[in-house]
């Protein structure tokens, strides 16, 4: 092999694309990138948009989260609001020793009463057979502890008799029905037992 | 706008396609190239119009939903690049245009994945020799250039990719943030000619090229 067939060789192996048209490769090669790179770009926009759809998807969750939980606190400063409204217009009954011939328990409370311990005399309360005013003072108690629906129940099951205790009684009930009922209008039956003291008190609440 | 976009998503899963494009517009687009082509491109992609009947047919054909997709992505690139070479004449429909190219290149894919062993093309009612000559995966000769590509550098990558698809220089310019037109040309003349070097060394590339004359 001589050195001019060396060398063409050389070249020839260097570049096997010589006998191919350079413009036509250059074509076939743009051809082939072409397909590749919009391929690439199909792949990316469809990232792309699953990423988006993702950050709407949790944006809107967020929204609806964040809503819900302003309303949530919406409800919650609306039932506070009528607590402490039923608290400013509810005083605890003054208890004194009973003049009558039967004798109520809750006589011997006086004290605890008058000191506030009203959990402790509720407990000495859980007894059967309680006069009507140890039961009006009981659901008192249930009212000044919170347990609005024991004082309710306990309201309902019994049939107060004395005129005085009634009335008391009826105002509770509407302190009650009025922290725990929707509307005014359902709370128009209760506020029409009221006596007139009460119906004054309670001109704001139905205003 | 905003809060109907959130909606469409939490509720609906919908694409957020707002302009709608006429099948002109689409085809000028691929023509034009560039970031023309490349909405027109997306458009075809994720419009319902072009998308859901195809990704149906092939579901019924018996592909799953990622194969289904997966082909979509091919059949798109290929329907642009028949437009691009003056292949697609302009047909009473381009999605009847689609549905017949999205059946050859369901064959191919069988083949390709070997699903069937022997397909037959009369079974599809299929009996267009032009789109059959241009939906034979060249998958080989198409690797080999990828994995050439790999060689030069992600800068050059960029820049090719571009071209290909056929992006003015200013167009290149502004997105990958070179000083100037000039320069940019220049980058992409240097690139090219390094990808072309990298090329005309290797034999399979050279014989597979030849077959693809």
């Amino acid at each position: 092999m001589n050195p001019l067939q060396i060398s063409l060789g050389i070249i020839i192996n260097c570049n096997l694309l010589f006998d191919l048209d350079p413009q036509k490769n250059t074509n076939i090669i743009k051809e082939l990138l072409y397909q590749q790179s919009s391929k690439e770009f199909l792949v990316s926009l469809d990232r792309k948009k699953k990423k988006r759809l993702f950050i709407y998807r949790m944006a809107a969750m967020l929204t609806l989260l964040l809503l819900a939980l302003v309303g949530t606190k919406m409800l919650n400063t609306q039932t506070e609001d009528k607590h402490l409204i039923a608290e400013s217009l509810y005083t605890f009954p003054k208890v004194t020793k009973s003049r009558g011939v039967v004798a109520n328990l809750s006589d011997q409370y006086i004290n605890e009463l008058m000191n506030k311990e009203y959990n402790t005399v509720l407990q000495k309360l859980k007894v059967d057979a309680l006069s009507e005013q140890d039961l009006y003072i009981k659901a008192n108690l249930y009212y000044a502890v919170d347990s609005l629906q024991e004082a309710l129940n306990l309201i309902n099951q019994n049939s107060w008799q004395d005129a005085y205790v009634q009335d008391e009684i009826n105002w509770l009930t509407f302190l009650i029905k009025y922290q725990t009922l929707e509307s005014k209008a359902e709370l128009s039956p209760y506020y029409i037992k009221l006596t007139d003291v009460y119906k004054e008190k309670a001109k704001d609440i139905m205003e | 706008m905003l809060l109907k976009k959130l909606i469409l998503a939490l509720f609906f899963n919908k694409n957020m396609h707002t302009r709608i494009l006429t099948e002109a517009e689409i085809y000028q687009g691929l023509l034009q190239g560039g970031r023309r082509h490349d909405e027109s491109l997306s458009y075809i992609y994720s419009s319902k119009d072009f998308k859901k009947p195809i990704e149906r047919w092939l579901i019924a054909k018996g592909l799953t939903k990622e194969e289904a997709s997966e082909l979509w992505t091919d059949i798109v690139v290929q329907f642009s690049s028949l437009v691009r070479n003056g292949k697609y004449e302009e047909q009473n429909s381009m999605v009847g245009y689609i549905k017949n190219l999205s059946g050859y290149m369901f064959l191919n894919y069988l083949r390709s994945k070997k699903k069937h062993s022997v397909v037959e093309i009369k079974e599809y009612g299929l009996e267009e020799p032009t789109l059959e000559n241009h939906t034979i995966y060249s998958s080989e000769l198409k690797n080999l250039l990828y994995t050439r590509m790999e060689q030069i550098g992600k800068g050059c990558k960029e820049i090719l990719k571009l071209w290909s698809r056929d992006y003015s220089m200013d167009e290149i310019k502004d997105k990958l943030g070179v000083i100037s037109v000039e320069a940019t040309r220049k980058r992409k003349h240097i690139c090219l000619k390094k990808l072309l070097s990298e090329v005309e060394g290797d034999e399979s590339f050279a014989n597979l090229l030849r077959d693809y004359y």
